[in-house]
């Protein structure tokens, strides 16, 4: 399997868990529960099964989950009314979602119009808007309309900023401190050297040469002249974000050869320096071949608004302009970086700077410093590309250490509010960390306050379950081996006799623990397998609203014990059954509303699907309140059919389970919802296969109820251990009605020579397995037991054998996969002692004895 | 190079598993916020790609708890979003986003992205 498979695999998995939980919500919210958890989850499903398909490139499924996912997203914040209208239109559409997805799986295209009437109401419902919305939504790149351009003036004033330095003097003793290899003591020319200091990055494209002389000259000649320029003032919001200036350099230096200048005059006093405000701005000066302005918005795509930025394309400025913005060129340091060779260095701050200047600050007693832990982003860009900048660059003859010691003092200034912080304040600021929150005056529109959906309030079966996921056949695996475990220990049991519990009184203790042990391991491994019937009884009230907006009736349905749990292969078999049992419940059970009104019945008919656990087995009832079995016309089409002997009269109970013969149907007209007549024996057959049974009880006028016994799980059989002819069989517990001695029965026999039994005024056939499977018995006629079984819903068989041993429970094994196939044969087990028991096929025996009687 | 994606959907873990793995990243995953906000309490991590729909605690919720928590302030969190719509974005970007990544997502588109704001 090609890895794109396997993601298309993980992805259908997914799709179907999102569509019956799509479909589970949706259920809900049309019983009317409008909780904006379940308005969440349905929206979510529809999302991730479009981020899913877009990923593939599922078009169509694409397109139809978007409009479904928009009209969501306008119910879940009130704009569009969740009427019932749209209740049904969301459900429909989750359907239609399901064929797009299946087709996608099947790699088929449905047709072109395949939900565009959905599609149409979903733009119909969300209209007023939408259009506008749409535009928005396609073009996401389209931010000149609302964006405006703030100018920001760089280089400006620059006396009345350095007299701001001056007038510091902790900036001043600072700065002294920090740079002992320089010898200029001239504040002033310091705090604009601070002011100016400008950084060149050198992209691969083309190499911005800077000659030692003059190399102000060729910037505003030839890089500024013909250079794009970006000014770029962050706001605070861009910290917040976690957003770094330095990143937003190294992507413009892939798009072309940059200098940039960084303004530094607005950083304050060390005293008013606030750690959450940004400062600095930059001037980027771009050149490349490449570069347009649209790439360079690529590059601010993340920081837009959170930013002021300024994009004017080469030769829009004049030369005189740039000169300006340069400032005072001789005092201006510039440098030339790598891209690349600035990666590595953030992550190493400069070696000594930190501690030295962290000390200093304890030293100097700093305050009015926060926790800047978010600030020094920019400086710390700054100071990371510092040490850096000293190797290429070609240091001017006139101010050998002025770029390095510039650069250095921004980097350290700041290093220093960080580590001041981070070191000396960290304890007694950590409280107020958390931002200072100067708001940022052109952050995008809180539209999170639109949408309040908290996050905490959840529905109570998303609380997080932990769960992983297993292949079904490791499970099988470990069901077998438990079952061989209990054969085993059940072996151990048999063998412990009086002589042998009296003797050794500490191993028979042992064997009492293993065997419970046992029966708790083998719960817990069955437990894995078991899954609560809710996943089938879920898909049951659209079938109902289905069914009864088709036939116009009304149809209430009520569902208990959806938990009720049972092994996997069982639930998966329950679908097909069940549908067909409340297809006919509705269909022909429920009455048409005049009809229940003529009755006096309230309009609105009533199915009812429970489950429950009974011993062994899983009952799972499905009752209406409806007309019940019209047994004269069920009698007369099964005499038509020959189903049942012209000379016959059936119980009334016989006559209901008629229903469950194979071809009978009693509509008069085949309905295209009940089919035609394989709806029941399809039920009966479906529910043999996995060791169930069906039995119907109908209440003419009052309604029917038709019980299914299931058993709990597939694996293991609850079985009555019978002895024929001296060879074991077991027959399975939940097909047992009673017991008696046949010496104590009623024996007959019809004219054609078959053995009935008399029991309590109804005769039942009779098989001898004796007889049946050819073996000679011994056992006197009064010494035997007849067993009687229901063979299937409807009628009985009575099984005569010789001997009944006790109730145990076996491991089922497969008769066709080890040895082949035999009438009247269920399958074989393996009994404690080791002897191999097979086990009595009861529907399979009464089949064959009805033909030999028919 | 750590990088933690969070999304309740497991196509898209396993799709961005496999674009990252393939690009040297280590991956971590989670399937909601809340877990999200485990795995930042153990591990060391680069960066963090999330879902904004998420059940449990939604991407929006995740990254306003994240950068509440004073040591991630500088953490880069990629929104992962089908929505190209503005308020989507903004709504993640409010909350402390520092980019978005448009689902579908180009597996190279990914990379560059990540490149772009991690150091």
């Amino acid at each position: 399997m090609s890895e794109l498979d396997e993601f298309k695999a993980t992805y259908f998995d997914e799709c179907s868990e999102l569509l019956i939980e799509l479909e589970e919500q949706f259920i809900a919210i049309e019983e009317g529960d409008q909780d904006t958890e379940r308005l969440n989850a349905v929206f979510r499903a529809i999302h991730s099964i479009k981020g899913g398909a877009g990923a593939f490139g599922f078009q169509s499924l694409v397109g139809f989950a978007h409009s479904f996912e928009t009209l969501l997203d306008y119910v879940r914040d009130g704009r569009v009314e969740l009427t019932e209208d749209v209740t049904t239109l969301c459900i429909r559409s989750v359907d239609l979602v399901a064929d797009f997805v299946t087709a996608a799986q099947e790699g088929r295209e449905l047709g072109a119009d395949y939900g565009a009437d959905e599609k149409r109401q979903f733009d119909a419902l969300c209209n007023p808007d939408a259009a506008d919305d749409a535009g928005a939504e396609e073009e996401p790149e389209d931010f000149d309309i609302d964006f405006t351009p703030v100018m920001v003036s760089v280089g400006d004033e620059p006396a009345e900023e350095s007299d701001q330095f001056e007038e510091s003097p902790l900036d001043a003793d600072l700065n002294a401190a920090l740079m002992d290899d320089v010898d200029d003591s001239d504040e002033e020319a310091l705090a604009e050297e601070i002011a100016n200091a400008d950084v060149v990055f050198e992209g691969d494209h083309q190499q911005v040469e800077m000659a030692e002389q003059d190399e102000e000259d060729d910037i505003v000649d030839m890089a500024y002249g013909d250079c794009w320029r970006v000014v770029f003032t962050p706001l605070p919001a861009l910290y917040e974000r976690a957003n770094d200036p330095l990143l937003l350099f190294r992507e413009m230096s892939i798009i072309g050869d940059t200098v940039v200048h960084a303004d530094l005059r607005p950083i304050p006093p060390l005293q008013d320096f606030e750690p959450f405000q940004p400062y600095c701005a930059w001037t980027i000066y771009l050149k490349g071949d490449d570069v347009t302005e649209e790439r360079i918005r690529e590059v601010f795509e993340f920081v837009e608004g959170d930013c002021e930025i300024e994009i004017t394309p080469p030769g829009g400025i004049s030369e005189q302009q740039a000169a300006h913005l340069v400032g005072d060129i001789s005092a201006s340091a510039k440098v030339v970086v790598k891209p690349e060779e600035m990666t590595p260095a953030v992550d190493e701050p400069v070696e000594g700077g930190d501690i030295s200047f962290a000390a200093l600050a304890g030293e100097l007693g700093v305050s009015g410093l926060g926790d800047a832990a978010d600030e020094p982003e920019a400086p710390a860009t700054t100071e990371a590309s510092a040490p850096e900048i000293e190797a290429p660059v070609e240091a001017p003859a006139e101010q050998p250490s002025a770029p390095e010691a510039s650069a250095e003092v921004v980097s350290e200034e700041e290093e220093a509010a960080a580590d001041a912080s981070l070191t000396a304040l960290l304890d007694a600021e950590k409280e107020k960390a958390p931002a200072p929150a100067p708001t940022p005056a052109t952050a995008p529109a809180p539209a999170a306050a639109a949408t309040p959906k908290p996050a905490a309030p959840k529905a109570p079966e998303k609380a997080p379950v932990q769960s992983i996921r297993v292949d079904l056949d490791k499970v099988d695996r470990v069901v077998n081996m438990v079952g061989e475990l209990v054969i085993t220990q059940s072996m151990l049991t048999q063998q412990m006799d009086e002589t042998l519990r009296e003797k050794y009184q500490e191993l028979v203790r042992g064997i009492e623990v293993l065997a419970q042990t046992t029966r708790g391991l083998q719960d817990s491994v069955m437990a894995i397998r078991a899954q609560p019937v809710k996943s089938v009884f879920s898909r049951m009230p659209r079938l109902v609203r289905e069914l009864a907006s088709k036939t116009g009736k009304k149809i209430k349905l009520e569902m208990v014990g959806e938990q009720t749990e049972i092994d996997k292969t069982v639930i998966e078999q329950l679908s097909d059954p069940l549908t067909h049992m409340i297809r006919n419940s509705a269909d022909h059970g429920v009455e048409s509303v005049e009809k229940r009104a003529a009755l006096g019945k309230p309009e609105q008919g009533t199915i009812r699907l429970s489950a429950e656990q009974a011993g062994g087995n899983i009952l799972i009832i499905v009752e209406d309140d409806g007309a019940g079995i019209n047994r004269e016309r069920v009698l007369a089409i099964a005499k038509e059919r020959g189903v049942v002997p012209p000379d016959q009269t059936p119980s009334d109970e016989q006559i209901d389970n008629l229903i469950f013969a194979p071809g009978f149907s009693t509509a008069t007209e085949v309905s295209d919802i009940s089919g035609r007549g394989v709806g029941m024996d399809v039920v009966l057959s479906n529910i043999k296969k996995i060791g169930g049974s069906v039995h119907v009880r109908s209440n003419p006028g009052r309604g029917t109820r038709m019980t299914l016994r299931l058993p709990l799980t597939l694996a293991v059989l609850d079985v009555m251990l019978v002895s024929v002819a001296g060879c074991p069989y077991v027959v399975p517990l939940s097909s047992i009605v009673e017991t008696i001695q046949a010496g104590k029965a009623d024996f007959g026999k019809t004219p054609s020579g078959a053995r009935l039994l008399s029991i309590r005024g109804e005769y039942v056939q009779v098989a001898d397995l004796a007889t049946r499977f050819s073996m000679h018995t011994t056992a006197a006629e009064q010494d035997r037991f007849v067993v009687l079984c229901e063979a299937d819903g409807s009628s009985k068989i009575a099984l005569v054998v010789d001997e009944i041993i006790g109730q145990q429970q076996v491991v089922i094994k497969s008769l066709e996969e080890n040895y082949e196939r035999i009438d009247g044969i269920a399958g074989g087990t393996i009994l404690g002692d080791g002897q191999v028991a097979l086990i009595v096929d009861v529907q399979g025996l009464k089949g064959s004895n009805h033909r030999n009687a028919a | 190079m750590r990088v933690l994606t969070v999304d309740d959907s497991r196509t898209i873990l396993a799709m961005l598993q496999h674009t990252l793995a393939g690009a040297g990243y280590e991956v971590l995953q989670a399937e909601n916020g809340q877990e999200g906000l485990d795995v930042l309490q153990k591990e060391a991590v680069d960066v963090v790609i999330t879902d904004i729909n998420m059940p449990v605690m939604d991407g929006i919720e995740f990254i306003k708890n994240v950068r509440a928590s004073g040591k991630f302030q500088s953490l880069p969190i990629l929104i992962l979003t089908t929505e190209t719509s503005q308020d989507k974005r903004d709504q993640g970007r409010a909350a402390g986003g520092t980019g978005w990544i448009v689902k579908p997502f180009d597996p190279d588109k990914l990379l560059s992205v990540i490149k772009k704001v991690s150091h």
